[in-house]
């Protein structure tokens, strides 16, 4: 095979064998890869029942075949285990070099079994594997991880990805960090490895990444690199992604004040534009990538001076203008407190916004939050609580450590209607009521809460559908959107340059060059709902229902009201066709499960099926 | 005289996406293998990234400390190493300021960027998205230097 | 002047090269055409190409236009207009 190295590694982390596995030309061709070949194993080899921070989880990483190749921003990977913060198919895709250094070890990728006795983590140096001590490590947090490793190594050229102290710490919550800017960071990845007493992978590759055909693939390429230096993506290049901030807040749509409102006052001061004339020191890229999106902010006053961390749109947002906070210095030292300790800003932010509205209604005492004055647009109670919240510490960290959905859960007294979560993952930063299209997407969203399986907001924002109300037809956006960002996952490419693509087939050009594969744009569109109904599998395999794949209470009992919105909600009625409709367009039934004739019709194990 | 021409990187401009690294094995080595490139990216955290490859010293500490006469200069300044010379002893490595030389661990031979002498132009610059990389002399990028900098007074001027 | 009497328009991103905001006077619907051309008369040529580049998205009051459907659109005196990118990703 071509594009892929044929091979992937058995670690059994209790007993320390590693071994080498073939990666067969079937499974290739029917899953491609990263995101497709997390479906598959972990649907095959998560025992029933197994508990997600227990030995008998599966974690597993896998690249697709683009890795190592010159398809602009093609260096990612993927981690995949069921995750303990939903119970359901946890994963997370992150670039950096860890995707396209294993691919030039020789390796498509690992499954990793069981667990340590004590801390260890797996170095990958070409064919030689070995899990190595890592006990001098232990609660080091991932940059220190990093560094210190490629010392004890003695090579800088290692890539390393390592779970911060959180993840020893197995908190619901914890992600994994590479290349310092880089994370898997929803869904509890750090949280898996650190149960397996992983500290971390190392990995250094010198070996051809071969593919079918070079000469193609370069000149495909060098085209590609000049459309990434295009209109499609001037967005990322100049601002990054906090360019949404001004955007999202003249549409309404900025969660504010743990998402009570869509528009945030001192929006200006948190902006994009804000950020890049008084923070961004420089752009940089990760290997193979010519667009360049990742705005390193370094603070230079203030408590927080000498703060360096790398800020996109969401983490900003929501640790941000939906905690009230207008202080782009303290945003920069959250966002680095959970790269460096390891929890996902997500959460993070809209764990610490549920604490904030519990706090302020008086659900929880100050004895409850260590005595900080943990109200919304306090900055240093927001930066604080995130500190406690990555370490456990305190009663504050305890309480909000493993997120939103299980505090409430602990505090009761209805503060379980203001957890913004679904499937209790927290909810990311796009305002439910006013983009409900993106709604409909988030909620069904096989990992819980999130638009990266389907770009479920484009409608929205695209203004080619009302906004503020749902019909039966809206499922068929996310059907589609779904059905090809499974591919993109799994070959894994970036999705900032999907833009650049003129249209399905030229994605399908890509696999054809690389893999040698001859497949069309419509064969790769049915292998990417087959990709999709196998990652869905896996959580009917682990009882999800429809019950599952609705947005938090918020959405349907409080209107909305701010500078744009004059009483915005979803009616529920209203979601409850598009959720019919979409399970309709899916070919599963009202209880969102896949129909037998389906699963047969893709080619998937039918034992589940309807 | 010729003014000896080499590959030099704009700070400002290099993101550290290493492209040029796979260009770079794909013309010379015709084949996806990075840690063949003859131009290296250097990364010092949290911002600082440049590629660097051989800088045509005017005496090649590389040459001389070379026990073997393995490593020739050229008449551009350049350098070649015979490879039926080469044992791989690495000497000309410690020896050079730049990190310009690097080893070929299959074929336990040392190599240097040749500036794609059998080519059109060297192919680090020319696919080079970020326009970071120049095939320059040192005298020109003096010169620039010194445009760009007279341009901002006038610029603020008014 | 009454404000009916007048376009708001608001900048965003790569768009606050020509300022944060700008009055044009209206009192009659333009279309995007029209405004592009009153913007280059107070902004000067340099906002002709900008405003008319592929990726230039337009938000009026609180819809969205996205730039395939810009020369449709039509905007009337007393409405907000904001000049942006593309939006997404997080």
């Amino acid at each position: 095979m071509k594009g892929y190295a044929g091979k992937f590694l058995r670690v059994d982390m209790t007993t320390g064998e590693v071994r080498a596995d073939v990666l067969s030309e079937d499974v290739a061709r029917r899953f491609v890869g990263g995101y497709g070949f997390v479906g598959h194993t972990l649907y095959n080899e998560v025992p029933e029942g197994a508990d997600a921070l227990s030995p008998e989880n599966v974690l597993c990483l896998w690249t697709g075949p683009v890795a190592g190749t010159t398809i602009p921003v093609s260096s990612k990977y993927i981690m995949g285990a069921r995750s303990p913060a939903t119970g359901f198919i946890g994963f997370g895709i992150a670039s950096g070099g860890v995707g396209s250094e294993l691919k030039a070890a020789g390796w498509d990728g690992m499954v990793i079994k069981g667990k340590a006795p004590t801390l260890k983590y797996l170095y990958i140096q070409n064919g030689n594997v070995e899990l190595r001590d890592a006990i001098p490590y232990a609660g080091k947090t991932t940059w220190e991880t990093e560094e210190l490793i490629r010392e004890e190594l003695c090579d800088d050229e290692v890539r390393v990805s390592s779970c911060g102290p959180a993840g020893e710490l197995m908190t619901c919550l914890a992600n994994v960090t590479n290349d310092r800017n880089r994370q898997v960071g929803r869904s509890g990845m750090g949280a898996v490895m650190g149960s397996k007493n992983l500290k971390a992978i190392a990995v250094r590759g010198t070996g051809s990444v071969e593919v079918a055909n070079l000469d193609e693939l370069v000149e495909f390429s060098r085209d590609l690199y000049k459309r990434c230096r295009g209109p499609a993506t001037e967005k990322y290049r100049l601002y990054g992604t906090p360019a949404n901030v001004l955007v999202h807040n003249r549409l309404g749509c900025l969660p504010t004040n743990n998402f009570q409102k869509g528009t945030f006052d001192h929006a200006e001061m948190v902006s994009g534009e804000r950020m890049l004339e008084t923070l961004v020191k420089k752009v940089v890229a990760c290997p193979s990538c010519p667009i360049g999106c990742d705005h390193i902010n370094v603070v230079k006053d203030g408590p927080w001076a000498g703060t360096v961390s790398s800020v996109d749109y969401e983490s900003l947002e929501l640790l941000g203008p939906n905690c009230g906070v207008d202080d782009l210095n303290a945003i920069t030292k959250a966002v680095e407190l959970c790269d460096t300790l390891g929890i996902d800003t997500i959460s993070a932010g809209v764990t610490i916004s549920w604490a904030m509205e519990a706090y302020e209604k008086g659900l929880i005492t100050s004895e409850d939050v260590d005595g900080l004055d943990l109200r919304f647009g306090n900055a240093e109670a927001m930066v604080e609580a995130t500190r406690r919240m990555c370490l456990r510490e305190g009663n504050l960290g305890a309480l909000i450590a493993d997120g939103a959905a299980r505090a409430a859960e602990k505090v009761g007294q209805g503060s379980e209607k203001f957890a913004m979560v679904n499937k209790k993952l927290e909810w990311g930063a796009y305002s439910l009521r006013s983009l409900q299209t993106a709604t409909l997407g988030f909620a069904t969203s096989v990992r819980g809460a999130c638009y990266l399986r389907s770009g479920s907001y484009q409608p929205d924002v695209k203004g080619t559908v009302d906004r503020y109300h749902l019909d039966r037809s809206r499922g068929k956006y996310v059907f589609d959107g779904e059905n090809l960002y499974a591919i993109i996952d799994s070959l894994i490419i970036c999705k900032f340059t999907r833009g650049i693509y003129k249209d399905n087939d030229e994605i399908a050009k890509i696999l054809r060059l690389v893999t040698g594969f001859d497949i069309t744009a419509e064969e790769m569109i049915k292998t990417g709902e087959r990709i999709h109904n196998q990652a869905k599998l896996f959580n009917v395999k682990f009882g999800v229902g429809r019950g599952d794949d609705y947005p938090p209470d918020r959405a349907f009992e409080e209107k909305m009201y701010d500078d744009v919105n004059d009483g915005a909600i979803i009616i529920r009625d209203e979601y409850d066709e598009a959720l019919s409709g979409y399970y309709e367009e899916r070919r599963w039934n009202e209880e969102g499960i896949p129909t037998r004739e389906l699963l047969e019709d893709l080619g998937l194990d039918t034992k589940l099926g309807v | 005289m010729d003014a000896k021409r080499i590959i030099v990187c704009d700070t400002e401009k290099c993101a550290g996406c290493e492209i040029c690294e796979y260009i770079c094995s794909i013309f010379k080595e015709k084949t996806i293998n990075w840690s063949k490139s003859r131009i290296r990216h250097v990364r010092i955290e949290p911002t600082f990234d440049i590629a660097i490859a051989c800088r045509k010293c005017e005496e090649p500490l590389c040459v001389k400390a070379c026990p073997r006469d393995a490593v020739i200069e050229l008449e551009d300044g350049s350098v070649r190493i015979e490879k039926d010379k080469c044992n791989g002893c690495g000497w000309c490595i410690e020896a050079c300021n730049f990190g310009a030389l690097k080893l070929d661990w299959d074929h336990k031979s040392v190599f240097a960027c040749d500036f794609c002498a059998d080519l059109d132009q060297p192919k680090c610059v020319e696919f080079c998205p970020y326009e970071a990389l120049e095939f320059t002399t040192l005298d020109q990028v003096g010169h620039e230097a010194g445009v760009k900098a007279f341009k901002r007074i006038i610029e603020e001027l008014g | 002047m009454p404000e009916e009497q007048a376009i708001k328009v608001e900048f965003f991103g790569p768009f606050r090269d020509f300022g944060k905001e700008a009055v044009v006077p209206a009192n009659q619907p333009v279309s995007f055409d029209q405004l592009v051309a009153a913007l280059v008369g107070q902004l000067g040529e340099p906002f002709e190409e900008r405003a008319r580049k592929s990726n230039t998205t337009l938000i009026v009051n609180n819809r969205i236009i996205s730039p395939r459907r810009r020369d449709e659109v039509e905007i009337n005196p007393g409405d907000k207009v904001s000049f942006a990118l593309l939006l997404g990703g997080g």
